[in-house]
């Protein structure tokens, strides 16, 4: 794709589009603070978006995108001060090597979808009030009358039944160079 | 696990202290079993924000209402980048276009009459959109700016740029990217197509959001139909003045807990704002569709009093609102809920504030003084408008067309934090109005 014609360019936007989930998540794992992956995904959409023309449809899109995911989240930690730093580097490497780059962005919401299905009631209705709803923990907990702490731990949990449900697709098939 | 779960809460909300996100560090760094377990429950995290929709709603962080949901442009306080942003989202609106339908290439354009132009640029050099202009377009490409049309149907349409909205017929448009509001009046039958969804209009004023996560539709007055690609059935959902939906890019229907509103009809958002970081209650469910309203700075003279009444709170004479009340951020309630003996409204402050109570009966709930509110011995008023069993209309002033006279009381909630607000009565008598709330910031 040296010289980006429209299909090809639509292409590029349809495989870019598609991924966002699994790079917000990448993104989330290695900086450990999703309002700053939120600007890490912003500023990968960029760079990857100036590359347009250097992509080689050939090549899987996937570990393309995700070696400039990962360029980008080593960029941003040298800009932010050491306290603002949640790992470090050896930690942040084995996180990003252990990472699954491999894999559809759309099957992975659509089984994440038939798992939440699958989730008790009670726990399926506090996961959509703290993620659908985007109510805190400390709210969910004042209206329950709970301890923030049971609240978290009740979310914990129902993670752990997702990823549990959600198996294969959740299993390292290769991690980001 | 017991430790590690309020750890990683804390870490995952970003309000973990210093000595917590050390201790959070070395667990991780020193345990792979930890890490991978870390790895697992960030991952979840991170999916569940995506597919809720809430990763680009909460990118824009202060910003005004007015947004795009989506995690491509985000306006940043650096000139460049956001010129950079503006010109991939502009890419991806060109490539948008591209996959689009050809169908509105062979449509007639559609003709309108600008009502409302602040700052607006529309794409492709379609000319100054001034008050008053008519313009004849088959594809609205709003890149900045609040606009408002009237196409011959009747139809009122209103955008926010970024947007990209295609124009088939004066009945019938197709929104690729970005929030409208249409006020359908009289012209039943208007229809809004999204990737994920079609609107068609009972007789209402509504609003639609799509991007790439998928679409909200928010009703403010009268009732729509939804299609959804993904419905059980295929049956249309009905949502009622007061209702809104949540579209997910995987076809999850999702709750709107409650709708921000800023100074122009087109400038809602989904979630809170200014001073109420969140309300939710007791008693609607997770598939229920009803929203409370949070409307930043809205306490005003005639200003609507709930989501689902077009009652209005007003000064009780001429001289207006009280002073210390106006501009406070406000809370439409749902009058429907007046008479509930068991509803427990919770709301989360995101700064030390005023809160404000507005009460129509006295002594009030025991919850009112138990919680620490004080009457104030000021009062406002309701001018009501049509209700189940009354027709009554209201007016466009202060101590004119008062129904009823609510008490005001206060508490001051120095640190911010969630505070729950009891039922409006507590037994077969009581309030014969559901209370209002709203909020002023209190000075530091």
């Amino acid at each position: 794709m040296n010289i980006p014609d429209p299909e090809s360019t639509a292409h590029f936007v349809q495989l870019l589009t598609g991924m966002q989930s699994r790079l917000y998540a990448y993104l989330c794992t290695l900086l450990a603070r999703p309002e700053d992956a939120r600007d890490a995904l912003q500023e990968t959409n960029l760079v990857l978006w100036k590359k347009v023309s250097e992509y080689d449809p050939k090549r899987p899109f996937e570990a393309w995108a995700f070696r400039f995911a990962h360029f980008q989240a080593l960029a941003w930690r040298k800009r932010q001060s050491r306290d603002r730093l949640v790992f470090d580097d050896t930690t942040f490497e084995a996180l990003s090597a252990e990472f699954p780059s491999a894999g559809s962005a759309e099957s992975e919401l659509r089984r994440l979808e038939e798992c939440l299905g699958k989730l008790p009631e009670k726990q399926r209705a506090l996961v959509e009030r703290r993620y659908s709803g985007g109510e805190s923990v400390n709210l969910i907990a004042e209206v329950e009358s709970k301890a923030p702490n049971a609240i978290a731990a009740l979310l914990y949990r129902a993670r752990k039944m997702l990823a549990d449900c959600m198996g294969a697709w959740f299993a390292a098939e290769g991690g980001v160079a | 696990m017991s430790d590690f779960a309020p750890l990683l809460e804390a870490v995952l909300a970003d309000r973990a202290t210093p000595e917590e996100r050390e201790t959070f560090a070395v667990q991780i760094a020193s345990d792979a079993a930890l890490r991978r377990e870390y790895a697992m429950q960030m991952k979840l995290h991170a999916l569940l924000e995506w597919r809720g929709g809430r990763v680009g709603a909460r990118a824009m962080g202060d910003a005004p209402p007015a947004k795009n949901v989506t995690a491509f442009p985000k306006q940043d306080s650096s000139r460049g980048s956001w010129l950079a942003m503006a010109a991939l989202f502009a890419g991806l609106c060109a490539v948008a276009a591209l996959l689009s339908s050809r169908e509105v290439k062979h449509t007639p354009p559609v003709a309108m009459e600008v009502l409302h132009s602040t700052g607006v640029v529309l794409a492709g050099g379609k000319g100054e959109a001034r008050v008053g202009a008519r313009l004849a377009l088959r594809t609205l490409e709003l890149r900045a700016g609040l606009l408002r049309v009237r196409f011959d149907s009747g139809v009122i349409l209103g955008a926010e740029g970024p947007a990209k909205i295609e124009l088939l017929n004066p009945m019938h448009v197709r929104v690729l990217s970005g929030r409208i509001t249409a006020d359908a009046g009289d012209a039943h039958g208007f229809t809004v197509d999204t990737a994920r969804t079609r609107v068609v209009d009972l007789g209402t004023r509504f609003g639609v959001d799509a991007s790439a996560m998928g679409a909200d539709v928010v009703v403010f007055d009268g009732a729509v139909e939804v299609h959804g690609r993904h419905s059980e059935d295929g049956t249309p959902q009905r949502l009622g003045q007061g209702e809104a939906v949540r579209i997910a890019a995987a076809g999850a229907w999702m709750p709107i807990m409650s709708i921000a509103a800023g100074p122009e009809p087109e400038q809602w958002s989904t979630g809170a704002g200014g001073l109420f970081s969140a309300v939710r209650d007791n008693r609607r469910t997770p598939d229920a569709m009803k929203f409370y309203q949070v409307v930043p700075g809205g306490l005003r003279e005639d200003t609507r009093a709930y989501v689902d009444r077009t009652h209005e709170w007003n000064g009780l004479a001429a001289a207006g609102l009280p002073e210390f009340l106006r501009g406070a951020d406000l809370i439409r309630t749902f009058n429907d809920d007046k008479r509930e003996t068991d509803l427990e409204v919770t709301v989360e402050l995101a700064k030390p504030a005023t809160l404000y109570l507005f009460l129509d009966k006295k002594p009030p709930p025991s919850w009112v003084t138990t919680a620490g509110f004080a009457d104030l011995g000021v009062k406002i008023g309701l001018d009501e408008g049509p209700s189940p069993n009354r027709t009554l209309t209201t007016a466009t002033a202060p101590g004119v067309s008062i129904e009823r006279v609510f008490s005001v009381w206060s508490l001051e909630v120095r640190e911010p934090r969630a505070v729950k607000l009891g039922p409006p009565r507590e037994g077969p008598t009581g309030a014969k109005a559901m209370y209002g709330i709203a909020a002023q910031p209190l000075a530091p």
